[in-house]
């Protein structure tokens, strides 16, 4: 069936790890683990669940490049792709809603 | 000056028809179906207003306490994608063999769309792309914050920094926003262009969003940033050979042998020829959010 190939294609193509550098935005608590590698198949709603545990709140606001928040249904791997610093992509985190 | 292409574009409209969901009916009248003219360029929720407006005296006061947060939109049986314009979603649904009227099915208090979507069988359910839930107060903030997100990711690309919407007036933002959430796509662009957003010269262009959907079902999505000075993307066909697996970008080929699947690439609704140049598309082809939507569809439907 072709659309199970174009799913296996694409998550094979996701498939490398990516490095997500979280830095906080104004007073939001400074993380110990603040850079780790991730699946790029992550979706970015999967990383902000990560992230609401880890800063042990409900909601965070997170924005790539202190720009934007992408899609939840982006995958972390096409955000490497397009908006990578470097090796990495860097991604500020706000317990309240910032750059509106 | 002749009319640009990308005029063209914005003035493609789909006839939507809109019928209550049955459990959603209070009434023993039966409401007339709500009908509307939408720009392919626009989304679900800029009709979320009329809507409520024209089943409101059908449905339990009680479904209309949440802002429109609780109202959505399926076509038979799969809830809508309220973050998609409008055109993407009915190409990867019809493809070239469109339907119309495109007959949508509004819920008020009939159960969230992850609720519907727990009761479809098995092999329907495992299609549905999970549901993105609202965030903003009302449906409408939801879409403004969601949309403004979108559009501030493909600027960063498009010119390299946030600096250009972030620099706008307040008013020429709130205009914009306004323009989009009133569903006057016309409007959208004359003010992008007066406030220097879009590019008018593939020169200008540092990169732009293009977003893949192959829908098999289900509704597959790729990100990628395309940039015109330096990539080898000529062409669609490049672009599709790139990223899709050697045999589903073969069933994108036009073929002399009918007997063979074929996939259909769509482009603002129209089957899109595999020579075309992506750099113009980049130019004359966007949407509102400035991405590049480019749909593929798979032979074969839900059985």
């Amino acid at each position: 069936m072709s659309i199970e190939t174009v799913k296996e294609h694409f998550n094979s193509i996701r498939e490398s790890k990516v490095v997500v550098d979280l830095r906080p935005i104004a007073n939001a608590p400074v993380l110990k683990t603040g850079k780790f590698k991730v699946s790029g198949q992550e979706t970015f709603a999967d990383l902000k669940s990560r992230i609401e545990t880890m800063v042990k709140r409900d909601t965070v606001y997170l924005y790539v490049n202190n720009s934007f928040e992408p899609s939840p249904d982006d995958y972390l791997f096409d955000l490497f792709e397009c908006f990578k610093t470097g090796e990495q992509l860097n991604i500020g985190y706000s317990l309240t809603p910032a750059f509106h | 000056m002749t009319a640009l292409p990308d005029e063209a574009v914005n003035r493609g409209c789909i006839l939507v028809q809109v019928r209550l969901h049955e459990t959603d009916l209070s009434s023993l009248r039966v409401p007339t179906p709500y009908f509307k003219l939408v720009s392919r360029l626009s989304y679900l929720p800029v009709l979320y207003g009329d809507i409520y407006d024209h089943y409101k005296s059908y449905i339990l006061p009680d479904s209309l306490s949440h802002n429109g947060r609780n109202l959505w939109l399926e076509h038979d049986n799969i809830p809508l994608q309220w973050h998609l314009p409008v055109g993407v979603l009915f190409d990867a649904l019809f493809g070239g063999h469109p339907r119309v009227p495109w007959q949508l099915t509004v819920h008020f208090s009939s159960g969230t769309p992850e609720q519907h979507i727990e009761h479809l069988p098995e092999h329907i359910r495992r299609h549905v792309p999970k549901p993105i839930p609202m965030t903003g107060s009302s449906a409408v903030n939801s879409f403004k914050i969601r949309f403004l997100n979108t559009l501030k990711q493909s600027l960063f690309l498009l010119h390299g920094t946030s600096v250009r919407f972030a620099s706008l007036s307040k008013s020429d933002q709130t205009d914009l926003m306004d323009a989009v959430v009133e569903g006057r796509v016309d409007d959208f662009w004359s003010i992008a262009r007066r406030v220097d957003l879009t590019c008018s010269a593939i020169a200008d262009i540092k990169s732009v969003s293009i977003r893949l959907h192959v829908y098999g079902p289900p509704h597959l999505q790729l990100l990628r940033a395309f940039e015109p000075a330096s990539s080898s993307l000529t062409s669609v066909r490049c672009l599709l050979r790139s990223v899709l697996p050697q045999e589903v970008a073969d069933m994108c080929e036009d073929s002399h042998d009918d007997t063979l699947p074929r996939a259909q690439v769509l482009v603002h609704g129209v089957c899109a020829s595999l020579d075309c140049s992506v750099r113009w598309l980049a130019l004359y082809g966007l949407y509102c959010d400035q991405c590049l939507h480019i749909v593929v569809r798979l032979p074969g439907a839900l059985t």
